[in-house]
């Protein structure tokens, strides 16, 4: 179990997420974040500062969603670990 | 071979790697020649004691005739003497006398079970195991600018690990420590910090943090702290001190540092012994009475909170409890304690 990121956040990218993270779990690529569920800690620190509602604890995840808990495991080893704040991508604004 | 033998064979193992790890014990002070004095190290009942020429000697508090407490018996002539049937033992730990027969040299097998011993920042320091590392580095105790004082012994009724835990945390004091390092009415929202590991153990950049009575001056001060903790039960931080008042600047120096060197003796998993060395480059006219005043005054403000926190052994699951942000170096510890695969004190 983990919390997981949704295709909500798909070219918005805020990165609130990420300066909350304390074990920074977050991993990404151009267009959107993903969290490693082996380094999450389950703290649900990002679930409320997402401005578009992206994230959810696996445990509240919808179940629309629900093959987003494999992706976010699959991406995030792939990616780097975004620790910084970026500026939101274009669909954001 | 004889065996080590613990006195209640039901407590908990200690694991390898706080066995081969150094202790502190005991302050050199409180060690005086012609005294035995009881320690207690991970569950280990121990005496120390400094012979004639000022070797401190640590014990395991038994002597293999009958199983008597050594720490009852006395100094005599450079040898500690059993107090059950008078049984002298010296430095190298063999017995040298039976007091029932003192024309026959004692059996072989006679000895007392002697651990390594270091002094260093007037601590003693112990090892149940072979030490795998050397005694952590004060780093200002060879540099003259800064005089050094001993602080504590403090006994807490708690896990070492939750209070060297407590003791790298920066965002308690403005209400562990309101009025001192903190203000409980505008406590600071700290600004990120990084955290670093490398083989000397972890550590923190600066955190900035406001303090009222900030150090021994009674002055308000801004406060920088580097933290790092170099072994499970070892820790220590750098706190730069500046005036916070303009006005009153002039009265302080721009390096201006108050360093401490904790040491938490793990007596069992919920019970620990904290001794400090401080180490303070300013401030000529602060009496030593002056600066344990504060120091008494603030660890029994931790005392009274760490003594309260459940479970007592500290979680290294970092799933349990919750890490906030700002908790990033307690996190890193906990972790680093786990990645070392401690069971003993932890949950």
């Amino acid at each position: 179990m983990a919390v997981v990121v949704t295709d909500k956040c798909r070219d918005c990218r805020f990165t609130e997420c990420v300066t909350v993270c304390p074990v920074s779990c977050f991993h990404g690529d151009d267009r959107m974040l993903y969290i490693d569920p082996d380094n999450c800690i389950q703290c649900q620190a990002c679930v409320p500062v997402c401005p578009v509602q992206a994230i959810f604890d696996e445990a509240d995840l919808p179940p629309e969603y629900s093959n987003w808990v494999a992706i976010n495991a699959e991406r995030a080893a792939l990616l780097p670990v975004v620790e910084e704040k970026q500026a939101p991508l274009k669909a954001a604004s | 071979m004889n065996a080590p033998i613990r006195m209640n064979p039901e407590i908990a193992s200690p694991d390898a790697a706080l066995l081969n790890d150094w202790h502190v014990i005991a302050f050199s002070k409180d060690v005086p020649q012609g005294k035995v004095v009881p320690a207690t190290l991970l569950g280990e009942d121990l005496i120390l004691w400094r012979d004639s020429s000022g070797k401190v000697h640590v014990w395991k508090d038994l002597c293999i005739h009958r199983g008597a407490r050594l720490s009852k018996g006395w100094i005599a002539g450079d040898t500690v003497v059993c107090p059950y049937h008078g049984w002298r033992y010296d430095g190298s730990a063999k017995c040298v006398l039976v007091p029932a027969a003192p024309d026959q040299p004692p059996p072989l097998k006679a000895r007392a079970f002697p651990h390594l011993s270091e002094e260093r920042y007037g601590m003693i320091w112990a090892s149940l195991g072979e030490p795998a590392h050397t005694v952590p580095t004060f780093p200002e105790w060879e540099d003259s600018a800064f005089r050094k004082f001993n602080a504590g012994p403090y006994y807490f009724k708690a896990n070492g690990f939750r209070s060297v835990e407590n003791f790298i945390d920066a965002t308690h004091f403005p209400f562990v420590h309101a009025g001192l390092n903190g203000l409980e009415d505008a406590p600071d929202k700290l600004e990120d910090y990084k955290v670093f590991e490398d083989e000397t153990g972890i550590s923190t950049s600066e955190i900035r943090v406001y303090q009222p009575y900030g150090d021994h001056r009674q002055i308000a001060v801004n406060a920088g702290y580097v933290y790092r903790v170099f072994r499970p039960l070892v820790a220590y931080f750098s706190k730069r001190v500046e005036i916070a008042d303009p006005a009153k600047a002039h009265l302080g120096g721009l390096n201006d540092r108050f360093c401490t060197f904790l040491t938490a003796q793990p007596v069992d998993e919920v019970n620990c012994i904290i001794r400090l060395c401080v180490a303070i480059n300013f401030g000529e006219d602060l009496t030593e009475e002056d600066i344990l005043r504060r120091q008494d005054k603030v660890f029994s403000q931790d005392k009274d909170i760490v003594e309260t926190q459940r479970p007592e052994r500290i979680p290294v699951d970092l799933r349990a409890e919750i890490h906030h942000r700002t908790d990033k170096f307690g996190l890193a510890y906990r972790r680093w304690l786990g990645a070392m695969g401690l069971t003993y004190g932890t949950a």
